[in-house]
């Protein structure tokens, strides 16, 4: 009886633990890794809709196909293993049209367009691309 | 408008359970968080049947006027009183300032969810770039939304619960906001929670119930997982969902057909959600022919089975129409050499380097101290030793091994670079797997009657 009770107090003890650890660990990741400030990221993106005006309607899939199929053609550059991702805007000085490339391998594109600053927060995976019609 | 899509979408689902399931003692604590979950599959699936209805019906006023007719006819409370739990005074007193517990840090994920959408409102990468850019398209692609989702929109064979989801969200607020994905996510992370704690509370009382939700919550990964809008979360709540409803269909003597279709359609609703979710469909229902068919014999086994396809097939159906019509091919399976499979099959870099992230993530993933006291209950309470608990703890459990099995393949498989794979996905596994690794241990106990003392009870004033 006396191990009976020993037992059951410990697995008292062990769900005690549970939820004592477990509220505690909740809390703590609330008041210290939470990320209150902005990400790489969202600066990236606010920057970008900072630079961009929104494009109103997104751009159909067949722009995109033919955008992906025009930089492909193009001799000075690697064939893109990559995604576009659009709509991204039209540039707010210039009215050209600018899109997005992902890259997940890694491949060398270097559109020789601004804005670079941009692109050093991006990992080397990310590439805004001008678009014209 | 948000907080209403949301609602109706949970009234409705609860409703159809209430009629679907209207035994008197109907497990509510479970009922609920699933019904509305069941709610946001079905709604998801209404979002993309408006997408080729003619221009210029006001969707939210329909949809309204549907629900408001579905809760009316089909709603069917208990008429019984309650039934008197069996678990002893102290539990249920410890049971409760758990529970208080749990409230509060559900809260506090919550706020901490909150704050992190104020200071980074698009969401981790892929959400900007993929789930929600897909919500987009489906809320403001026209006509041409199905071209825009194959050709503009990175991971075309996708499932669209989540950016349905969002699309329907942003029809009830008229306006794209960042408040639909964020909702939504909030969503997903309590109901998960909700799930785990309603399915163990109905089996092994409050105190555990508690405990479970406490234990799947105290996670750093599921945490961050949770806000970054990513749709693993969603893939969790379903499959948890199912896992729970299928623990208490085998609850009783008799197993309730009607909780093996709720298990079949959240599992279908874990399809339409992930690709993933496919895996986990297949799994359980695996799991379940030969846990039921040990359990209950052949005749009632099969019948367990049925009832579970009869609940999967519609949400399957509608992802296999989506993958034959709107998707494109999937990046994991170009057209490839066996030769080159095989190459990859029996290369044993590529099995160190799995085994070596499985351990990075078994180590930060779980809380440690949580995780510890958790293993340590099998042994202080001891396992439930009946035969349909210790099957349904096997089904559970077959399911995350097989399922795990399945996606050590896909990764020796991946025509990715492995190391980009298992970063990029990892902690979502994880995600994906956690809440229903719970489930399985706490289910794995015995009831609190059994392991109360006898002795305490009649204690008791």
């Amino acid at each position: 009886m006396v191990l009976c009770q020993a037992r059951r107090g410990a697995a008292l003890i062990a769900i005690g633990a549970i939820i004592g650890c477990g509220a505690w660990s909740v809390f703590a990741m609330y008041a210290t890794t939470i990320d209150r400030n902005r990400s790489p990221q969202t600066q990236y993106i606010d920057q970008m809709h900072q630079w961009l005006e929104p494009v109103p309607k997104i751009m159909s899939g067949d722009h995109q196909i033919e955008l992906r199929e025009a930089w492909n053609s193009r001799s000075d550059r690697q064939p893109v293993a990559a995604y576009v991702l659009a709509p991204i805007g039209v540039s707010r000085t210039s009215g050209s049209r600018w899109v997005l490339l992902w890259d997940p391998a890694g491949v060398d594109l270097s559109p020789g367009k601004p804005p670079w600053v941009l692109r050093a927060e991006l990992g080397g995976h990310m590439w805004l691309l001008e678009y014209v019609d | 408008m948000v907080s209403l899509a949301l609602g109706t979408a949970a009234a409705i689902g609860v409703a159809i359970l209430a009629r679907l399931c209207k035994a008197p003692d109907q497990p509510w604590l479970l009922l609920v968080p699933v019904g509305a979950a069941m709610g946001i599959a079905l709604t998801s699936v209404t979002m993309l049947l408006w997408l080729v209805l003619p221009e210029g019906l006001d969707y939210v006023k329909i949809e309204m006027g549907l629900a408001i007719v579905i809760v009316a006819t089909l709603w069917r409370g208990s008429r019984e009183p309650a039934a008197g739990t069996d678990e002893p005074a102290v539990l249920r007193r410890f049971g409760l300032i758990s529970l208080a517990v749990m409230i509060i840090a559900g809260g506090w994920a919550t706020a901490s969810m909150v704050q992190h959408f104020s200071a980074n409102p698009y969401g981790q990468w892929d959400a900007w770039s993929m789930w929600n850019l897909k919500a987009k398209i489906l809320h403001a692609g026209g006509d041409s939304w199905a071209i825009r989702l194959r050709d503009g929109s990175p991971h075309p064979d996708y499932p669209l619960l989540q950016p349905a989801s969002i699309a329907r969200l942003w029809k009830y607020a008229g306006t794209d906001s960042h408040h639909g994905p964020q909702a939504f996510a909030v969503a997903c992370l309590l109901l998960t929670v909700s799930v785990t704690v309603g399915g163990v509370w109905h089996l092994r009382g409050m105190l555990l119930g508690a405990a479970a939700g406490l234990a799947t919550c105290a996670s750093s990964m599921v945490l961050r997982e949770a806000r970054s809008q990513y749709a693993d979360m969603a893939l969790a709540m379903f499959s948890t969902a199912a896992c729970a409803s299928l623990a208490v269909a085998m609850h009783n003597a008799a197993p309730r057909g009607c909780l093996f279709i709720v298990a079949g359609f959240m599992a279908g609703a874990a399809c339409w959600t992930k690709n993933e979710g496919l895996a986990f469909a297949a799994a359980l229902g695996m799991a379940i022919g030969l846990g039921t068919l040990i359990a209950f014999g052949w005749r009632r086994g099969a019948m367990c089975l049925v009832y579970y396809l009869l609940g999967l097939v519609p949400l399957v159906v509608v992802t296999l129409t989506f993958k034959a019509t709107v998707a494109g091919h999937s990046d994991l399976w170009p057209g490839r050499a066996w030769s080159d499979v095989v190459a990859l099959l029996t290369d044993p870099q590529r099995h160190a380097r799995i085994a070596r992230m499985a351990s990075f993530v078994w180590r930060h993933g779980p809380n440690f101290w949580v995780t510890c006291a958790m293993l340590s209950l099998p042994i202080l309470i001891g396992p439930a030793l009946d035969r349909r608990a210790l099957a349904t703890t096997a089904m559970i459990g077959t399911t995350l091994g097989i399922q795990l099995v399945l996606i050590y393949g896909v990764y020796l498989m991946t025509p990715h670079d492995l190391g980009w794979h298992l970063v990029a996905s990892a902690d979502r596994l994880f995600v994906h797997l956690w809440p229903t690794t719970v489930l399985l241990l706490f289910v794995f106990l015995r009831p609190p009657k059994q392991w109360w003392c006898h002795r305490f009870q009649q204690a008791e004033p």
